[in-house]
């Protein structure tokens, strides 16, 4: 259809040179009158020339619709068919139509408002006129097209697709049972001032129906009221105006009356639809305010992207009665679907990947409702992040035949608009923690660097100096000196893989890989080992070993343990002085075993003493007795590995206490005892 | 010690390594021949007829492990493994090819010089003539099941101990690995390491002075345990597993 070729369009059109910016934007605005259809195809037409965004809008203002024509179904319908057409419909409230769409024009910095104005003269025309006047007083600089239509019948143009044949239907679905109601009002009026008929004045009858007119606009719609506006003139004539029962009029003063009547009682019921349609516009816009609202206070509680989808698809599932899906992007803007589960699969409108990869790349509405693929079920909106796309949503009436009216429509492309955000804001999250992570492990790596790198090189030095010296034979050095440097060189040698060991052990016991070589052990047998493996080092402590008789025996990795052990027995001979109590204990205490190093030295003497088990963690900075603090970490790392944990504390004995918990594996039943064995 | 001129074969690639124990095997009365991969060492195996050992892992043309393995089958000769190599299944692996000690670089002249000359002796020494055993003032009469402690009172061992004890007694000095232990107690497929701790605990409280801190049955851990014997390896073989 050549929807253009009907229309003048008044001044000159498109010059797009007048825009100061350069983009043009085009606002078509509905009239009450019937070829708002027509009008909406030009704006089409004409935002099409312009390469424009256009926008339609339909003002909703009491002021300007005296006349009872207007029927909220129909412009729902209208904006549904513009936004199929590619605008973006929007509602306007207000009490003054010029005002409203001045002030909305210059919101959205249009360029170019188009209007309709009647062929035929007539109210229309008038308000027209008025409307056009006040806008161009109002509107500074921006461009109104009157726009007048060349063929004069008032009919919709021919449906040339589902949405205009179901524009025709709309009007027969207007209540004619209201209209039975509105003679039914008539009636009672009726019925309530006959019997005071002669009893009091006339004209105080007038004020029944007066009430009864105010009743109708109060419960029916335009139309029925204005009925029963006439049908009460009507009968106030034919039932008190003398001659009773008869539509003469003896008295030609009753003419006034009767109009003061009719118009009286339009405007009542008119100003009370306005009022009631207000209100539920209110209500609407409320509930719509209040939908957003729970959906940004959940979101904003949701810390991940799969809590936010499912909220959102909660809300919509509410709000709009829909069923909804998310299409998360990825960090290269591909689409990940996930095939839903089976029990949940009703629940979901079915997706049409084609269709949500087409929206992820073009960033664009698809799908029902919309120019793409219009013969989808479901819609498909991108959620647009302000960086980057977060991913499609896709939503369906839970009934086919339900459509989804403008507002719906926009509160769905809001809560869209929420939860896009909202992923971006999930995603920058994890990124943020990516950095954050990255930013610590770098700190780790610098500090592991600086401490390896002053822990290998003081030991180096020593083993150059004293090498050098060794290998000097012009220094003819005696025995004792050559042996006290020859034992420096291999004690330093030691500390340097001491420390090696240690740095290459962590590692792998942080590599989190199944390194665990278990058996069962006497614990017995690995306290002893340890010590033994100490035993040159630790002349000058006692040594007490506590362990009960009938500990069981243990499922755990032995050559860990024995380790575990000797780091803390290392622990002890460097920090407490010779002569020190060192106790090690172990008891069994319910699934737990309980193992427990104390000793009776100066304690640890900081504030968190769990600390001691980061790694390059010392309890006194500036420490020259060895290590980087890699002893304790690897005794926590070897307890974790075991599902357990490590914890310092004060002993009671007056030092420092470790207590090793692991928890205690039951041994399978039949093993050959001694007893039974003998 | 007086082992005359024993020569030692060094199976190792590193040239300062090389060096090292040259010098400290030379300086203790050993002839020295160095071999730097796994073909050279078994053919100076053969030629050469040498009375101990000293073999790399890490070797350029095969593993030393291989090497071992194959010198088993044809020479009881004491053979040491000294190597970098921590991990429990790699010493595991060289004590279930032959390998009668382990050693771990960096590793001290004395301890290592230790190992050889216990291996050495342990070698010279063969089979517990009379089946009676004196260790750590204990008399062990293998045959009876019975064992003297210091004090002349008599500990009676089960028949299960004293298999163990009688196993460990055989390969004194060596370690046993818990799955050659086991097979020789208990028979092929009975293996059950936690009835072997149990037993080795009693065994422990039966012979040692400090049961928590053994001499006698040492445990090297992963691999198996060792009666230690031989007092200089008392102190050394403490020292094995060196991974702290």
């Amino acid at each position: 259809m050549d929807v253009s070729s009907k229309y003048h369009i008044a001044p000159a059109a498109a010059n797009a040179e007048d825009c100061p910016s350069g983009r043009e934007c085009l606002l078509v605005v509905l009239g009450s009158s019937t070829y708002d259809l027509d009008l909406i195809h030009a704006g089409k037409a004409l935002a099409e020339a312009l390469y424009a965004p256009w926008i339609v809008v339909d003002v909703q203002s009491p002021g300007v619709n005296i006349l009872p024509d207007q029927d909220l179904d129909r412009r729902r319908e209208l904006a549904r068919i513009a936004e199929t057409l590619g605008a973006e419909a929007v509602m306007l409230h207000g009490m003054s139509g010029a005002k409203t769409i001045a002030a909305y024009a210059r919101l959205r910095q249009a360029t170019k408002v188009l209007l309709g104005s009647p062929a035929r003269l007539g109210w229309h025309a008038v308000a027209q006129h008025f409307r056009v006047a006040a806008l161009k007083r109002l509107t500074n600089g921006i461009e109104i097209i009157s726009l007048a239509s060349r063929s004069h019948h008032r009919a919709p143009p021919p449906g040339n697709g589902p949405a205009h044949s179901r524009l025709s239907q709309a009007p027969s679905r207007s209540r004619w049972g209201d209209y039975v109601w509105a003679v039914a009002v008539t009636a009672l009026c009726t019925i309530v001032a006959f019997p005071l008929s002669g009893h009091v004045d006339l004209i105080n009858l007038v004020m029944i129906y007066l009430l009864g007119a105010a009743a109708a606009g109060l419960m029916l719609g335009r139309g029925p009221s204005t009925l029963t506006a006439i049908t009460n003139t009507l009968a106030f004539d034919y039932f008190f105006v003398p001659p009773i029962f008869s539509f003469l009029v003896f008295d030609s003063t009753y003419v006034v009356t009767f109009s003061a009547m009719l118009l009286v009682a339009l405007i009542i019921a008119n100003l009370i639809i306005a009022l009631r349609e207000q209100t539920e516009a209110a209500g609407a816009r409320e509930h719509h305010t209040a939908a957003l609202y729970a959906i940004t206070r959940d979101l904003s509680v949701a810390r991940e992207s799969a809590a936010m989808v499912a909220t959102a698809v909660r809300h919509i599932g509410e709000a709009l009665r829909a069923h909804a899906m998310v299409l998360l992007s990825d960090d290269s803007e591909q689409l990940s679907y996930t095939p839903p589960p089976p029990a949940a699969s009703e629940q979901r409108p079915a997706v049409n990947l084609t269709v949500a990869q087409w929206v992820a790349a073009k960033r664009e509405r698809a799908g029902s409702g919309t120019r793409q693929f219009s013969d989808e079920r479901g819609r498909y909106l991108p959620l647009r992040g302000s960086h980057a796309m977060m991913g499609v949503l896709v939503v369906e009436r839970a009934d086919p035949a339900d459509v989804m009216l403008p507002e719906q429509l926009r509160l769905l492309d809001a809560l869209a608009d929420q939860l896009a955000l909202a992923l971006e804001r999930a995603r920058l999250a994890e990124v943020a923690h990516a950095a954050h992570l990255a930013a610590e492990r770098a700190a780790m790596r610098n500090t592991l660097l600086a401490s390896i790198s002053h822990d290998l090189r003081t030991p180096l030095s020593a083993i150059a100096g004293a090498g050098s010296i060794v290998a000097q034979s012009s220094f003819a050095l005696d025995v004792y000196r050559r042996v006290t440097l020859g034992r420096l060189i291999e004690d330093k040698a030691r500390d340097m893989t001491d420390l090696l060991t240690n740095v290459l052990e962590l590692v792998r016991l942080e590599s989190g890989a199944d390194i665990l070589n278990k058996d069962w052990y006497a614990l017995s047998d690995l306290i002893g080992l340890a010590v033994t493996r100490h035993e040159s080092r630790l002349t000058g402590w006692q040594i007490k070993i506590d362990l009960p008789a009938d500990l069981p025996l243990l499922y755990i990795d032995s050559s860990l343990i024995v380790q575990l052990l000797s780091n803390l027995l290392e622990n002890a001979t460097k920090y407490t002085p010779p002569g020190t109590c060192v106790c090690l204990s172990a008891n069994r205490d319910g699934e737990l075993i309980r193992l427990v190093v104390e000793d009776s030295g100066p304690g640890l003497g900081i504030e968190a003493p769990d600390r001691l088990f980061e790694k390059f963690a010392r309890g006194r900075i500036e420490d020259d007795r060895g290590g980087i603090g890699l002893g304790l970490a690897i005794c926590r790392a070897v307890a974790r590995l075991h599902g357990g944990d490590i914890r310092a504390a004060d002993s009671a004995l007056g030092g420092a206490r470790f207590e090793i918990t692991i928890p205690h594996i039951k041994e399978p039943s039949a093993i050959e005892t001694p007893s039974s064995a003998a | 010690m007086t082992v005359g001129m024993h020569l030692a074969l060094v199976v190792e690639d590193d040239r300062a390594v090389q060096k090292v124990l040259r010098m400290m095997l030379e300086a203790n009365g050993f002839r020295v021949v160095i071999a730097e991969n796994c073909a050279r060492g078994e053919r100076d195996a053969r030629s050469q007829r040498p009375d101990i050992a000293i073999v790399d892992l890490g070797l350029p043309d095969q593993d030393g492990i291989e090497l071992i393995k194959s010198v088993r089958t044809w020479s009881p000769m004491p053979l040491i493994v000294l190597s970098a190599r921590t991990a429990e299944a790699q010493r595991l692996a060289a004590f279930e090819a032959g390998a009668d000690d382990y050693v771990l670089k960096p590793f001290s002249a004395p301890e290592l010089l230790a190992r050889v000359r216990a291996a050495l002796r342990r070698h010279a020494r063969g089979e517990i003539p009379s089946g009676k055993l004196e260790l750590g003032g204990l008399s062990i009469d293998l045959s009876l099941r019975i064992v003297h402690q210091r004090g002349g009172t008599e500990v009676r061992l089960t028949p299960l101990e004293h298999r163990i004890l009688e196993t460990l007694a055989r390969n004194r000095d060596r370690v046993v690995t818990h799955s050659q232990l086991m097979k020789e107690v208990w028979g092929p497929n009975r293996a059950d390491t936690r009835s072997l701790r149990v037993f080795i605990t009693t065994l422990r409280k039966k012979l040692e002075l400090d049961p928590t801190r053994p001499t006698l049955i040492v445990t090297e851990p992963g691999v198996g345990y060792r009666l230690v014997v031989d007092p200089e390896l008392g102190d050394a073989a403490s020292e094995i597993p060196a991974s702290d």
